[in-house]
């Protein structure tokens, strides 16, 4: 297994999860942290959907459009409960959603997840390896990407902004703010189903503990470390954050202290931006 | 005889408190009306129970002689009711021209499919709202900043710009609430001018005022309210000659 390439291709599906999060806690300011379990499912939907024989494209499509829906239906409770109030909302569905991964082991596999996730192939070339499925997710995270700046350059985009900074301004210009959150709240759901089916597909096996809160709140981290609203700081966030580990394996370290310390620098580092670099490395404030 | 905008015995109440009080009063086509009246006199909440932010508990609101009352928000910006904000409220983080586009009462390319699948006509969209909202900019004098952040422009234009913004909704009746407060001396004139330029297009104009010298420079009517309640309404002339309203206005006594 290559490493570097292994690193570069999580780093690239986290980006896309870390540009979902950005159109809600960035652009319209819902702060979820939940992306991880929208994640999950898009993982789970592709996993059990190929293992049931459905192909590739189709259940690529059917885990997007699943997160979409779902992602829509868990960002409603934000239109009546402002700030804080859905930050506690989403912490609950995210629990929800592992006791789910964990109890429906009729469908999830429960604790021991879903082993041997076949990779898709094409006309003879197999995605197993890293070498071929960098390809893949680097193509992902270019449509991705294209798909965000298209979006936020749009009067689309910028009408969001506007209902981030003054909504009550927004609905007094006529904007049909509802339909507006709805609509990015599906993008949002889209992304994170991507990024789940990928992950899927590279790591050929998923369990619960990969989307559980802890992941939320690293891709909350990539984002305030790379900065929120920006394309440049949803790329940069996850290749900074996801090279924390394999720094900490240079130090030479007892196998038993990597794992709590690991935890200990994403919050330091977490903790760190958010007093002394808010708007993070390229990007704006949350 | 239709008027442009009618309020007929109007009645809000806060948890006891009578904020506004069987309010009367009517707008005609390209006149301006300004609304005067000591704080706590119930100004804001009929500018919010005749655009919707509030629901009024008695009375009815006509435009045109429809009536809209109880209508949502959106729907009542739709039918030509624009306002703006004692506190301006405009988008801070975005371009000036943006804060116009934003407004705008064209509401395509709003939506993620045209955005992302649809570049070309998305970018087109844009385009076009672009001229508009330069067009407009125009009308208030603030073509030359549109590319300038609202935070970089003085408070005058600020306060142009959430005129602008009106302008955008394709308003045909223009709420203002304190356009000229704050103001410098050439800031003021240019408000007065662009509000006279306004009234003289056929806009329909309710406006705060708290200065009895713009008040008379400006107004074809007003409407003076106190506790809630309008006391009087007429040409400038005769209501603010009203020794008894002086006394209220200034605190001379009751």
């Amino acid at each position: 297994m290559n490493f570097f390439l292994s690193y570069i291709i999580l780093a690239e599906i986290f980006a896309i999860v870390a540009l979902s999060t950005n159109f809600l806690v960035g652009v319209i300011g819902i702060f979820s942290v939940s992306q991880a379990a929208i994640m999950g499912v898009g993982a789970y939907a592709y996993a059990i959907a190929v293992m049931a024989g459905i192909p590739f494209p189709l259940a690529l499509l059917l885990a997007i459009t699943l997160c979409a829906l779902l992602n829509v239906a868990t960002s409603l409770p934000s239109l009546r409960l402002e700030g804080d109030y859905f930050v506690v909302t989403s912490f609950g569905l995210q629990i929800v959603a592992t006791a789910v991964f964990m109890n429906w082991s009729a469908v999830t596999g429960g604790t021991s997840g879903i082993a041997g996730i076949p990779a898709p192939r094409f006309s003879g070339l197999s995605f197993d390896e890293p070498e071929n499925f960098v390809f893949l997710s680097t193509f992902a995270l270019g449509l991705a990407s294209a798909g965000y700046w298209l979006l936020m350059r749009s009067s689309y985009g910028r009408t969001l902004h506007a209902i981030r900074l003054d909504e009550l301004a927004a609905v007094a210009a006529g904007r049909h703010v509802l339909q507006m959150k709805l609509g990015i709240s599906a993008v949002s759901g889209a992304y994170a189903g991507l990024g789940g089916a990928l992950y899927a597909i590279f790591m050929s096996f998923i369990d619960p503990s990969s989307f559980e809160i802890h992941v939320s709140v690293l891709i909350l981290t990539m984002l305030v470390v790379g900065g929120a609203r920006t394309l440049a700081g949803s790329i940069l966030g996850p290749f900074i954050i996801l090279a924390v580990p394999q720094m900490l394996t240079l130090l030479a370290l007892p196998p038993h202290l990597i794992g709590p310390l690991r935890s200990l620098a994403f919050g330091v580092i977490l903790v760190s931006f958010m007093l002394w670099l808010p708007k993070g490395l390229a990007g704006r404030k949350i | 005889m239709v008027h442009m905008l009618q309020v007929e015995n109007v009645t809000k109440n806060f948890l006891g408190l009578r904020a506004l009080d069987a309010c009367s009063f009517s707008l005609d086509q390209g006149e301006v009306t300004c609304l005067v009246g000591p704080n706590g006199a119930g100004k804001t909440t009929v500018f919010d129970c005749i655009t919707g932010f509030l629901n009024p508990d008695a009375g009815t609101i006509m435009l045109n002689g429809e009536t809209i009352t109880g209508m949502n928000r959106r729907k009542i910006v739709q039918k030509g009711i624009g306002r703006s904000f004692q506190n301006l409220r405009l988008f801070e983080e975005l371009s000036v021209i943006d804060n116009v586009i934003v407004c705008l009462a064209d509401d395509s390319g709003n939506d993620p499919i045209t955005a992302i699948l649809r570049p070309f006509h998305s970018q087109k969209i844009l385009d076009r709202k672009r001229g508009e909202a330069l067009k407009i900019l125009e009308r208030v004098g603030l073509e030359h900043k549109a590319d300038h952040f609202v935070t970089q422009i003085s408070f005058g234009q600020q306060k142009l710009l959430c005129i602008a913004r009106v302008l955008a909704t394709q308003a045909k009746v223009m709420l203002l609430d304190e356009p000229t407060s704050g103001l410098s001396a050439t800031a003021l004139k240019n408000m007065v001018d662009v509000i006279r330029q306004l009234s003289a297009a056929g806009m329909t104009l309710l406006v705060v005022e708290h200065n009895t010298k713009i008040v008379r420079d400006i107004a074809d009517k007003i409407v003076f309210m106190h506790q809630g309640r309008v006391l009087a309404s007429g040409v400038p002339g005769d209501v603010l000659e009203r020794r008894d309203l002086a006394d209220i206005y200034f605190g001379g006594g009751n």
